[in-house]
């Protein structure tokens, strides 16, 4: 079968394969000539198998996300989902995905998850459900400020990608108030993250 | 125009003298150093106190200008040590005064940044900024300078300054761990500390400290640090650049002085599809004529400031000040 490259990011390659008789998709990250042989080495193999194990941990949670097949050196074979962007698709779905899409972080922060790079292009959607995809920048953290600044991402990522549809991110607000318990530090640090403007867009 | 601008915020009492149409007339320093022992901001600051006066006549000397050719004084604000910065601001005050010129207050930071730009033509970089007491991945965004990335515990430069202190080599550490870590050839296992933009230093301290104990080679050792904190503020860089679009890096302080540093830098850059930008060495450091620059670039867009205002800023933040020269 033909290797497909899907994307072509700064940190990693997403590539469309076989893997015993499936379809996948395969995430290879990019080597970094300016570190150490070594170390990139090593650091690319950690932070894929940190990348499953977190994979893993948010479906366990109720998060949605490919199942994690097969991780290899420093690739990471993930389940190949055959949906459209939450990017391409939020306008037909808008009544109920901007609402679900809260409730999901909530239940990946009430795992101690912070997912580091909530956009919409980084989301799936089979029209049911969302899939959350890319845990490449995501770590272990229960501090308000990291939440805040995944529930500032998400808002950013509106903002830039979907204009007129400022609603949207008051009802993730919504989403993420109904699942996550006593949200209000996590609130007030967004509010600070905002005026910090230390995330604004170009 | 010609403008002198005080720089002594930390080691370094530097003045430089420019022209408003960029071309740096004079730039002189005097570092205070210490034999033993640590940096102790009273005596930096009687150290400045000490030099400053030498230190304009000699601008003035290699720049043939005499003190009737001024027409702006430029001084460090902030951020930096109390002492050290009211030193700084007395002596820019003085000038103010008895020439009669106006004064502008300079966040040092900013000042970096605009050397940098100046030097190299760099037009919209992030600007990757090394030093003692600095680390911090800096860029324009929205009409101010902003910091995107940063320490979240010591300084780059005070990690190599202990671990020089450590090995017994003298102040400031970090030519002499550079001169060590040439010599060094196995990468021993270090924590490499990058969160999002953000980097800690302290876990390489304790763990090459944990291998000094333990026997390793002292040149292993140093080379080690490099490669990890190196690497570590060159992909604090590259995730800002990849965040905000930019295609520029532009490094300042003095540990940008340390060649392999650039060498990540200038690979990271190439890699990318971006361009690298570093300095000449004397505008890598601390220096006058960044502050003189900045405060050119200031007055030009009409900020100006009363004695009353020059009042110094220990903790002046980069996004603070509003960028209206851009």
């Amino acid at each position: 079968m033909e290797v497909i490259i899907l994307k072509r990011g700064a940190e990693s390659v997403i590539i469309l394969d076989e893997w015993e008789g499936f379809q996948v998709v395969v995430k290879r990250r990019n080597p970094r000539s300016y570190r150490h042989p070594e170390l990139d080495k090593r650091l690319r193999k950690e932070r894929m198998r940190r990348e499953a194990r977190l994979l893993r941990q948010a479906r366990a949670s109720g998060v949605p996300t490919p199942h994690v097949l097969d991780v290899r050196d420093s690739d990471l074979v993930l389940e190949w989902l055959p949906f459209p962007t939450l990017k391409e698709v939020l306008g037909e779905h808008r009544d109920w995905a901007c609402r679900e899409l809260g409730r999901l972080v909530a239940r990946l922060h009430l795992a101690r998850i912070v997912h580091g790079d909530l956009t919409t292009s980084n989301m799936l959607t089979d029209g049911k459900r969302i899939y959350l995809l890319d845990f490449g920048l995501a770590r272990v953290s229960e501090s308000a400020e990291d939440r805040g600044v995944d529930l500032h991402l998400i808002e950013e990522a509106l903002k830039s990608a979907h204009p007129g549809m400022e609603d949207c991110f008051r009802e993730v607000l919504e989403g993420y108030r109904e699942e996550f318990p006593e949200p209000g530090p996590v609130l007030e640090k967004l509010e600070e993250i905002r005026l910090r403007g230390r995330y604004v867009e170009r | 125009m010609y403008v002198i601008g005080l720089e002594g915020t930390a080691h370094t009492a530097g003045v430089g003298i420019v022209s408003s149409e960029g071309d740096v007339l004079a730039n002189v320093k005097s570092v205070y150093t210490t034999e033993v022992g640590g940096f102790r901001p009273r005596d930096a600051a009687a150290h400045h106190a000490r030099e400053f006066p030498g230190l304009i006549r000699q601008a003035l000397e290699v720049s043939g200008l005499s003190p009737g050719d001024l027409g702006l004084v430029a001084f460090s604000q902030g951020p930096g040590m109390g002492p050290c910065l009211r030193t700084t601001a007395v002596a820019a005050r003085t000038i103010a005064l008895a020439l009669r010129i106006p004064i502008v207050g300079v966040n040092h930071c900013v000042a970096h940044l605009e050397i940098g730009r100046l030097r190299t033509g760099a037009e919209d970089p992030v600007m990757l900024y090394v030093s003692g007491g600095n680390t911090q991945v800096i860029a324009y965004a929205a009409g101010r300078y902003r910091v995107f990335g940063e320490t979240l515990d010591i300084g780059i430069g005070n990690m190599l300054d202990k671990l020089a202190r450590e090995m017994g080599l003298g102040f400031p550490g970090g030519p002499r761990i550079m001169e060590m870590a040439r010599r060094g050839e196995r990468l021993l296992d270090l924590p490499y500390s990058v969160k999002g933009m953000d980097v800690a230093f302290s876990g390489i301290l304790t763990a090459a400290k944990a291998h000094l104990r333990r026997g390793a080679r002292p040149e292993d050792v140093a080379f080690s640090v490099q490669e990890y904190a190196f690497a570590m503020v060159v992909e604090a860089a590259e995730r800002a650049m990849a965040h905000l679009g930019k295609e520029e890096i532009l490094l300042a302080g003095g540990v940008a002085l340390n060649e392999r540093l650039q060498e990540m830098a200038r690979i990271m850059a190439e890699e990318r599809g971006a361009s690298y930008h570093c300095p000449e060495p004397e505008f890598l450091p601390d220096n006058g004529a960044m502050i003189a620059w900045t405060g050119y670039l200031m007055y030009s867009s009409g900020v100006r400031m009363r004695i009353e205002d020059t009042v110094v800023r220990q903790n002046f933040r980069t996004d603070e000040v509003e960028v209206t020269w851009r």
